[in-house]
C-alpha cells in the first residue's frame, strides 16, 4: 500500500488532508460557545435519532479552526461577488444589513391582537408603542441592484391596527450616526433621537448624556456574515449615574456587565444583555414604567431612568412571570412597547404574555 | 450520510479507502459489504433489513434461475421481478395509489436505484446473458455498494462482476478515482448547492414575472446537472479507487440537439435501463409505428414515476415521450441538418420541463406556467442572480463542452498544477461545507 500511495501524489495528499482533519477534530479541545456566531454548538445526544445529521452538525461547529475557516469563506464568497449572506446584506462602505421588512406578516398581527387585547385588560393604563426600523430602511448603503421596496407599507399597517398611541421614533434619512454597521441596534445616538421622540410625546424634559463608549464592537450581522475586512465599530451608550439594576431577580453592579465587554459583542454588557424581566431603578425620579420589548430596550431604559422611578422591562422570549402581578407589584402607570420591526415581524412570544 | 458531508469525507471514506487498499484481495469483498451496511445503516437503519431480506431473495432467485430452464425459468424471472416491483410500488408509490390511509411506510433510502439494479441483475440472469453470482457476500456487496447505492449509477451486473473477483488497486487508478472524485464534489458542493439556493430565493420572490421564472428553471436545470453529475462523478470516481470501473452516467446534456439526443447524454445509465428493460421489450421500434409509441409511452411513464411518485412526474415523464415520439416520426431528420436550431430547440424544452419537475400540482403547474409570459419583473431578480452570477456564469461555462475538455488537457498537461487545482477544489468544498449553508439531498424521493 505504500508503495501505491508513494506513487499516486494527489491520492496521497487528499488522504493526508483529510485524516489530519479527523484527528484534529478528535483531539483539540471543544467549546460550548462561538462566540463569533453567538450561538450555541452542537451536541450528539445519542437519544435523539437522526445521529447522521446530529455528527455532520458536530463535525462542522467543531471542525478545527472553525472561526478561522468560516470567516474565510466568507470572505470569498464577498470576493466573488455574493451581497447577500445568511440574511445580511453586505452594502458599501462596511456596511452590513438585513433586509428589510416590506409586509406586517403573521407573527406581526398576532403580535397587535395581543397588545390590543392587553389594552382592552387595563383601559386605565396608557399604552404606547415605538417598533423601530432596521437600518436598510432609507440607508444609501444597499448593495448594487438592491431594491429595498416598499419600506413604509409594514409600519402603515401596523400603525393602522393597533390601538394603543403610536409614536414615530423620529429617525430620519440618512441614519448613518443612527446604526451600527454591523450590529441590528442603535446606538447611542440613535436611541437619543427614539428618546427625545418619546419625551416630546409624554410631556418630558430631555436630559443631557453621560455617554460612554468601548470600542472593537463585532455585532449580530457580523456574526453571520464574518468578513475578515470588517472594521469594528464603537459601541456607544447613555449610563445615567445613580441608577440601579436588577436582573431576574439578582442585583446588579451598574449599568454594565464588564465581563461580556472582553467579547466582541459589546451590545450584551448593556443590561447584562438577555432577561425575563429587569428592574432600573432611580431614587431621585417618581413614576413606573413597563416597556415590553427586545434588547434594543437595553440601550433606552437608561435614558429612561432619568423620568422613572422604576422602570420594569420585559422581554416576553423569557418573562416566566404573571404579567397581572407584575403590574401590580411594581405600580406600573404608562406602558411602553419598544420593538426593532423585524423582531416584532417575527416573534410571537407577546403571546406568552396573555392570561 | 451523503457523500458530500464532513462526516463522509473525513470519517468514513478516507478509513474505508486507507482499510479496502492495505487488505488482501481475499478480504476485500466482505470489507466492502461491511462498510456499504454501515455507510446504509448510518442514514437509514431501519429500512436495513428490508434490503438485506430482498438481497438474500435475488441472490436466491438469480441462483435458482440458473439452474432452470424453459417455462420454470421464465416464472422465476417473473415472480422475483415481481416482489421487487412490488416493493418498489408499496414504499414509493402507495400513497399516490391510494390516498387517505392512515399511514405509509417510510421510502427506504435509494430504494430506485437499488431495485432497478437488482432487476437488471435478475433479468439479465434469465436472459443469459450473465451467469448468477454464486457468492451470496459477492452478490451482497454488488448490490449494496456503497458509492452507488443510494443515487446511482445503476450498474449491471455484467459491469463489475470482473472487477468483483479480480480487481486491480494502481496508482493511476488511485489517482483517476480521487480526480474525478473531487471534481464531482466540488460540482455538487459549489455549484448545485449556490444554484440551488439561487433557484429557492427567486422562487420566494412575490409577484415573480417572465424573467425570474426563467432564472428559477434555468438554476434549477443547472442545479440538478451538476447534482447529478456530481453525485455520479463522486460515485466513478470512489469506484475507481476501489478498484471497479462503473459507467458514465452524463455526457454534456446540455450540448444535445434532440430531446432523444439529451436523454443518450443526460442519467446515461437510467436511460439504458429503460430501453434494456422496458422499451426493447415491449418491441421498441421493431414492430410498427403504433407499438413504437405505445412503447415509447410506457417507457416514459416509467421513467416519469421513478424519478418521483407524483402526478407532475408522470406528465414530466410523458412531456419528453411527446416529444421524442414527433421526433421519430416528423422532424428528426430536420433537427438533424440544422444542429443550430436543434440545439436551440433542445434547451428550451428541456429548460421548460423542470417546471413539471418544480411544482406537483396542476394548480401550481398552470400558476407558473403564467408567470413565465408575465411582463413584470419581480423585486430584487437582478440582485439575487447578481449575487450567484459567478457559480452560475461558472456553471454555464463548464456545461460547454470545450470547455471542459481544455480544463482535462491543462491538468493533464500541468500535473503538479492539475493536482493543486484538485487539492484546491477540495479545499472550497469544505469550506462550503462548514459553513453549512445549503446543502440539501435531492434523492429522499428516488
Amino acid at each position: 500500500m505504500k508503495d501505491l500511495l508513494l506513487k499516486a501524489p494527489l491520492t496521497r495528499t487528499v488522504l493526508l488532508l483529510m485524516l489530519a482533519g479527523l484527528l484534529l477534530a478528535l483531539i483539540l479541545p471543544k467549546a460550548d460557545f462561538s462566540e463569533m456566531e453567538n450561538r450555541v454548538l452542537a451536541t450528539v445526544d445519542l437519544r435523539a435519532g437522526q445521529l447522521d445529521r446530529q455528527l455532520e452538525n458536530y463535525l462542522a461547529d467543531h471542525f478545527p479552526f472553525h472561526d478561522a475557516l468560516v470567516q474565510g469563506q466568507s470572505s470569498l464568497a464577498a470576493a466573488l461577488g455574493r451581497r447577500l449572506q445568511n440574511g445580511v446584506l453586505i452594502g458599501s462602505g462596511g456596511w452590513l444589513m438585513e433586509e428589510p421588512v416590506r409586509e406586517a406578516g403573521s407573527a406581526a398581527r398576532s403580535g397587535v391582537r395581543v397588545l390590543n387585547a392587553l389594552q382592552d385588560a387595563y383601559p386605565d393604563l396608557p399604552f404606547s408603542v415605538m417598533l423601530v426600523p432596521p437600518s436598510s430602511h432609507g440607508t444609501d448603503h444597499l448593495p448594487a441592484l438592491y431594491q429595498a421596496g416598499d419600506t413604509g407599507k409594514a409600519l402603515a399597517e401596523l400603525r393602522a391596527e393597533l390601538r394603543a398611541e403610536w409614536i414615530e421614533t423620529g429617525l430620519k434619512d440618512p441614519v448613518d450616526s443612527y446604526y451600527y454597521r454591523t450590529d441590528h441596534h442603535l446606538t447611542a445616538a440613535g436611541t437619543r433621537v427614539c428618546y427625545e421622540s418619546l419625551c416630546r410625546a409624554w410631556g418630558l424634559m430631555p436630559r443631557a448624556a453621560e455617554p460612554y463608549s468601548a470600542e472593537g464592537f463585532l455585532g449580530s450581522y457580523w456574526s453571520k456574515a464574518p468578513l475578515l475586512q470588517t472594521q469594528p465599530d464603537v459601541l456607544t451608550a447613555d449610563l445615567p449615574s445613580g441608577v440601579t439594576l436588577t436582573v431576574d431577580g439578582e442585583k446588579r453592579d451598574g449599568l454594565l456587565n464588564r465581563d461580556r465587554l472582553q467579547g466582541r459583542n459589546k451590545y450584551a454588557a448593556l443590561i447584562d444583555s438577555v432577561y425575563g424581566h429587569a428592574v432600573l431603578e432611580n431614587t431621585a425620579a417618581e413614576g413606573s414604567l413597563l416597556i415590553i420589548g427586545d434588547s434594543y430596550a437595553n440601550c433606552l431604559a437608561p435614558m429612561l431612568a432619568r423620568h422613572f422611578g422604576r422602570i420594569d422591562l420585559v422581554d416576553p422570549r423569557y418573562f416566566a412571570q404573571e404579567l397581572p402581578t407584575l403590574l401590580r407589584d411594581a405600580g406600573t402607570q404608562r406602558v411602553l412597547v419598544y420593538y426593532g420591526l423585524n423582531t416584532f415581524s417575527q416573534t410571537r412570544a407577546l403571546a406568552m404574555l396573555m392570561p | 450520510m451523503v457523500f458530500s458531508s464532513l462526516l463522509f469525507l473525513f470519517f468514513f471514506l478516507p478509513l474505508v479507502l486507507i482499510a479496502h487498499t492495505a487488505l488482501p484481495p481475499r478480504l476485500r469483498n466482505g470489507f466492502l459489504l461491511l462498510a456499504s451496511l454501515v455507510f446504509y445503516a448510518i442514514g437509514d437503519w431501519k429500512n436495513l433489513p428490508l434490503l438485506l431480506a430482498l438481497t438474500a431473495f435475488d441472490y436466491g432467485a438469480c441462483r435458482w434461475m440458473d439452474a432452470l430452464t424453459g417455462k420454470k425459468r421464465r416464472a422465476v424471472m417473473g415472480v422475483s421481478v415481481g416482489v421487487n416491483v412490488l416493493v418498489l410500488v408499496v414504499f414509493k408509490y402507495l400513497k399516490l395509489l391510494v390516498p387517505g390511509l392512515p399511514a405509509y411506510p417510510a421510502l427506504p433510502l435509494g430504494i430506485s436505484f437499488f431495485i432497478f439494479q437488482s432487476i437488471s441483475c435478475l433479468v439479465d440472469v434469465y436472459r443469459g446473458t450473465v451467469q448468477a453470482e454464486r457468492n451470496l457476500r459477492d452478490y451482497a456487496a454488488y448490490i449494496l455498494l456503497f458509492p452507488q447505492l443510494i443515487a446511482g449509477p445503476i450498474v449491471r451486473y455484467s459491469d463489475v462482476s470482473e472487477a468483483l473477483h479480480s480487481r486491480q488497486i494502481t496508482p493511476a487508478g488511485l489517482e483517476k478515482g480521487m480526480k474525478t472524485f473531487l471534481a464531482g464534489l466540488a460540482a455538487k458542493v459549489l455549484l448545485a448547492n449556490r444554484l440551488g439556493a439561487l433557484c429557492a430565493a427567486l422562487q420566494a420572490i412575490p409577484n415573480r414575472g417572465g424573467a425570474a421564472s426563467w432564472l428559477v428553471l434555468v438554476s434549477c436545470a443547472f442545479q440538478y446537472y451538476y447534482d447529478f453529475f456530481g453525485y455520479s462523478l463522486m460515485a466513478i470516481g470512489m469506484g475507481r479507487m476501489l478498484g471497479f470501473s462503473f459507467p458514465q452516467n452524463f455526457n454534456q446534456p446540455f450540448a444535445a440537439t434532440s430531446i432523444q439526443d439529451l436523454w443518450r447524454r443526460w442519467h446515461m445509465t437510467l436511460g439504458t435501463w429503460l430501453r434494456s428493460y422496458i422499451y426493447i421489450p415491449l418491441g421498441g421500434s421493431r414492430h410498427g409505428k403504433a407499438r413504437m409509441v405505445l412503447s415509447l409511452l410506457i417507457t416514459w411513464t416509467v421513467s416519469g414515476l421513478w424519478h418521483g411518485a407524483g402526478w407532475n412526474f408522470l406528465a414530466w415523464g410523458l412531456f419528453f415521450a411527446v416529444f421524442i415520439i414527433l421526433e421519430t416520426l416528423f422532424y428528426g431528420r430536420w433537427l438533424e441538418k440544422h444542429r443550430g436550431v436543434a440545439h436551440v430547440y433542445t434547451l428550451i424544452l428541456f429548460i421548460l420541463s423542470w417546471g413539471l419537475f418544480l411544482y406537483e400540482t396542476p394548480a401550481e403547474i398552470f400558476a407558473f406556467a403564467g408567470q413565465l409570459v408575465s411582463p413584470a419583473v419581480g423585486l430584487n431578480t437582478a440582485f439575487l442572480t447578481l449575487n450567484d452570477a459567478f457559480p452560475l456564469a461558472l456553471a454555464v461555462l463548464l456545461a460547454v463542452p470545450a470547455v471542459g475538455k481544455k480544463l482535462k488537457e491543462a491538468t493533464e498537461k500541468y500535473p503538479r498544477l492539475g493536482n493543486a487545482a484538485y487539492v484546491l477544489l477540495f479545499a472550497l468544498s469544505v469550506l462550503s461545507l462548514i459553513r453549512a449553508q445549503y446543502n440539501p439531498f435531492l434523492y429522499f424521493r428516488f
